[in-house]
């Protein structure tokens, strides 16, 4: 392989990085969307506060990292739940409200982003590499470990939300629910559980995506909106309802802007990201692996 | 939800003024100018306050409110949510900028490039979400509002990057350069000509198709409304007033920078127009400066403010969706209601009308008879062939009805016909001329619709619900609509005169000025056959017409269905209740499974052995 290549290779390998991190965050929706229509606008800030958890416990604690994983996560988990249960579940409740969980969720995700940085300040808090600060040669292109660690707990996360719903009970019931939430209802199913379930297991992957993020990004209290709206992009390009179609519309994602960034600017990540959503809507509309035409649905 | 536009500056006028009765009629035409007058009044009252920054801090707040403004009709108009118009907003004042700074333009060639070149990034960027619809436009249109300013660091050389472009310079007329306070003055024009225009929209032909859209795409197109092109206008209409507000913006402060237009800024629009009540056309600017002014008062709150907003959005929402506005509204309204003037109850009101309207009118002939052709008609859904092949004619001036039990594939058929799915075989004809396999298209031929559960509006009045049938039969454009000049304002007066003359053909005259929502369900039928005439149609498709009606009600129906066959339409009804097909229908087609088992005169179908068989046998006729 060419020298000159090895950026572009190295480039690859840390957009699977980042792509792995959008990939839990648009898992997460997925799980929420499927079983209750509902599009969580601060999952990204979610996100934001497990990168700042990972700050507080790991670098100023020096918590044992698997501990202080265990922790940001349950904390994540439980902050998902209380807004699940504020700018979610009241207007699931409401017969035809349309779009009110849209703005509220908006609003929490104002208001957590306000709260990270009254509390930590507007600069940027730097996480040390979490496992191991080596740096693997692939394809004789340098990269660095927490970009293959965030990229292989991904694709194991991938595959066993695909296997606890395919296997256990509360994942059949979350596929039920997904698949008519009326029927699902008339079969006893509790549809407000699985949708609050949904929700928090949601937050726990945002609150992960950012544990591991961390130390490739360093804690931001701003970064949460973009996050949201990645997420969003890569569930777009893979297509709503399918954990694979997130998973390689990450990537997908992940890979462009890094190659993107490297060949004009790091600037043109959100532009990168807004192009790539519009190609998607223009030639597929229901994604790559996308079920149901968003038209009909 | 769609009586936002019923609410203006001065709710008790207004309010009087929506009663529409004959007697509120010399208020009702003084609403409008007299909140103009007010509006204006109250927006040049605040320029003989002597605190500069105040001003300043006003004529910011007038500017976010053009979006708050554009938010919402967004809102009204599409049901869409332009969560980030303020990136428009900075596209406008960009534009305004780099034109005048860099290239020397004159300001106000640099003021119309601005809000011309945000209107098309606002489309252009929109175009593929609208399309789609659902939330999809909600998060591209916050994706614009991050990538702007992001694109507007990227380029240094044209517009400063993130240090900003500094020294632009301000709007000139002749050799006086305009202060602030001028802008401010050239503001406060622009938001009341701006929401007196939109009240004038309400009543348009366009204000109608605002309204329909929002209750549902299908119901849209069955009016010949086009989705995408109504939601276009609608939000191209919008990103023009954000980009305009952009541009004086520049022109006004002489500098910008990406750091002027956070994201956050776009949820304090957000916020404003929905503390200020989204159905309401002055909630957004009240909210937009509540939410300006607020930490303003409080200022130990500024470094909060963003927590605030959230919280704000969180707990409006959830307390009152509805915003502050039309709360106060409806308060002053009930009050007002108690100690006012009582106004007259609605059957001597409907009596003065019914004099003055042409009772005695007669059904208008159809204006070209022609029948339906359909040949080999297929649709698959997944694996399940719902229609394989359906062929049968209906031939005009007469009542087809096609009966079947529930599940053989009626309303798909009808939903092919009106190309609401894509045929997967087949074809269509009407008059020999093939349909059209675009939605709005096909009512554009001259087939009207009405549906199994009725689509109606249900916060306007039944006589506009009837007006918004004739969408297509108007020719005023969009800014003739905006102003209520020219076509619109004849076409609108001749239209209620027409949909009150077919009013009073359905013997609904008494009911025409009530809210179609709170009429009764076979009132709402012949409300649905009403506004379907009004499309001036060659072919009525009917479904399940009298669906949930009893005795008399259904005979009511009955008698306007024979004599608008007998004024030469074409109908074709679906319906499952053979009793009623067989008094009401000349010919009838009966669906079983997907497939056309008979098809002949009513009597003859009945005593069809098959029919009997496939359809009576396991169904109790009733």
């Amino acid at each position: 392989m060419p020298a000159s290549w090895q950026p572009y290779v190295t480039a690859l390998f840390v957009g699977m990085g980042t792509g792995g991190v959008y990939a839990l965050v648009a898992m997460g929706y997925n799980l929420v969307f499927s079983s209750t229509g509902v599009f969580n606008l601060a999952q990204g800030d979610l996100v934001s506060v497990g990168g700042f958890l990972a700050f507080a416990l790991v670098t100023s604690s020096h918590v044992n990292v698997l501990l202080a994983v265990c922790v940001a996560i349950a904390a994540v988990g439980a902050l998902g739940l209380i807004q699940e249960l504020i700018t979610v579940d009241p207007y699931l409740r409401r017969k035809g409200d349309g779009f009110g969980w849209l703005i509220a969720t908006l609003g929490a995700s104002v208001a957590i982003e306000n709260g990270l940085q009254l509390i930590w300040g507007s600069e940027p808090h730097p996480v040390p590499p979490l496992v191991s600060h080596a740096t693997f040669y692939i394809l004789g292109a340098p990269v660095a470990a927490s970009y293959v660690l965030v990229f292989v707990i991904a694709v194991a996360i991938a595959v066993g939300i695909d296997v606890w719903t395919a296997r256990t009970m509360i994942g059949q019931a979350w596929r039920a629910t997904a698949e008519d939430r009326e029927a699902a209802q008339a079969r006893g199913i509790n549809v407000r559980a699985v949708g609050i379930a949904a929700f928090v297991l949601a937050a726990m992957l945002s609150g992960l995506a950012g544990f591991l993020v961390a130390p490739i990004t360093e804690a931001q209290y701003n970064a949460g909106a973009i996050m949201s709206l990645q997420g969003f992009v890569a569930i777009a390009i893979g297509g709503f309802g399918a954990q694979r179609g997130a998973l390689v519309g990450s990537l997908l994602l992940g890979i462009a802007e890094a190659e993107a960034s490297l060949i004009w600017s790091p600037g043109y990540q959100s532009t990168t990201a807004l192009v790539l959503l519009m190609l998607v809507l223009v030639v597929r509309p229901s994604g790559l692996f996308g079920r149901v035409d968003p038209r009909v649905a | 939800m769609s009586h936002e536009l019923e609410t203006s500056a001065h709710p008790a006028e207004s309010r009087v003024g929506a009663d529409a009765t004959p007697a509120s009629g010399p208020l009702r035409d003084l609403a409008l100018p007299a909140g103009v007058v007010a509006g204006l009044l109250l927006g040049f009252g605040l320029l003989t306050l002597t605190d500069a920054a105040f001003i300043d801090k006003l004529l910011y707040i007038l500017l976010l409110s053009l979006v708050a403004v554009s938010v919402n009709f967004t809102h009204s108009a599409t049901g869409e949510l332009a969560l980030g118009q303020v990136g428009v907003f900075a596209a406008g004042a960009y534009g305004y900028a780099v034109t005048t700074n860099h290239y020397g333009w004159n300001g106000w060639l640099g003021l119309a490039f601005g809000t011309v070149f945000a209107g098309l990034i606002g489309i252009i960027a929109a175009l593929p979400s609208l399309r789609i619809g659902s939330w999809y436009f909600a998060l591209t249109s916050l994706f614009i509002a991050v990538v702007i300013p992001d694109l507007a660091r990227q380029i240094p050389s044209l517009t400063g990057g993130s240090d900003g472009l500094a020294g632009i310079p301000p709007l000139v007329i002749g050799s006086h350069a305009l202060t602030f306070k001028d802008v401010y003055g050239v503001a406060v024009v622009l938001v009341v000509m701006l929401l007196a225009a939109l009240r004038i929209l309400t009543h348009s032909r366009y204000g109608l198709a605002f309204d329909s859209l929002r209750r549902s795409p299908v119901f849209a197109t069955s009016l010949g409304v086009s989705v995408v092109r109504t939601k276009a206008l609608a939000y191209g209409f919008a990103s023009v007033v954000s980009g305009l507000a952009g541009g004086l913006f520049a022109a006004v402060n002489g500098y910008v920078s990406p750091d002027a237009f956070p994201v956050s800024l776009s949820i304090l629009v957000v916020a404003g127009a929905v503390v200020g009540g989204q159905e309401s056309v002055v909630g957004p600017v009240v909210g937009v400066a509540i939410l300006q002014l607020l930490p303003d008062y409080t200022s130990s709150v500024q470094r909060y403010s963003l927590l605030l907003y959230g919280g704000i959005l969180v707990i409006v929402m959830l307390l009152v969706p509805r915003g502050l506005v039309p709360v106060i509204t409806d308060g002053l309204r009930r009050g007002w209601r108690r100690i006012g003037p009582r106004r007259p109850d609605t059957p001597s009101a409907s009596r003065r009308l019914a004099s003055s309207s042409p009772v005695d009118v007669a059904l208008p002939r159809a204006q070209l008879v022609t029948d339906l052709e359909v040949v080999d008609v297929a649709k698959a859904f997944g694996g399940v062939q719902a229609l394989g092949g359906i062929s049968f004619d209906a031939p005009a001036g007469f009542i087809t009805a096609v009966i079947g039990p529930n599940g053989s594939g009626k309303t798909t058929l009808l939903n092919l016909i009106t190309a609401v799915y894509p045929r997967d075989a087949g074809y269509v004809r009407l008059g020999g001329v093939s349909l059209a396999r675009r939605r709005h298209r096909v009512a554009a031929q001259g087939v009207a619709r009405t549906f199994q559960t009725p689509m109606i509006m249900a916060e306007r009045t039944v006589v506009d619900n009837v007006q918004a049938g004739a969408f297509l039969t108007g020719r005023a454009t969009f800014l003739e609509s905006l102003l209520g000049v020219g076509r619109a304002r004849a076409e609108q007066r001749r239209g209620r005169e027409r949909a009150l003359a077919l009013l009073a053909e359905a013997d609904l005259l008494h009911i025409a000025h009530r809210d179609a929502g709170e009429v009764s369900l076979g009132q709402q039928r012949k409300l649905e056959i009403v506004r379907s005439l009004a499309l001036n149609p060659r072919l009525l498709l009917l479904d399940e017409p009298c669906a949930g009606l009893m005795g008399r009600e259904v005979e009511e129906l009955e008698g306007l269905l024979k004599r608008v066959r007998d004024a030469g339409y074409s109908i074709v009804l679906v319906e499952h209740n053979m009793s009623l097909v067989m008094s009401l229908a000349d010919r009838v087609v009966v669906l079983d499974q997907g497939q056309v088992i008979a098809v002949g005169p009513s009597d003859e179908v009945q005593a069809s052995p098959e029919v009997i068989a496939a359809y009576l046998g396991d169904d109790d006729g009733a």
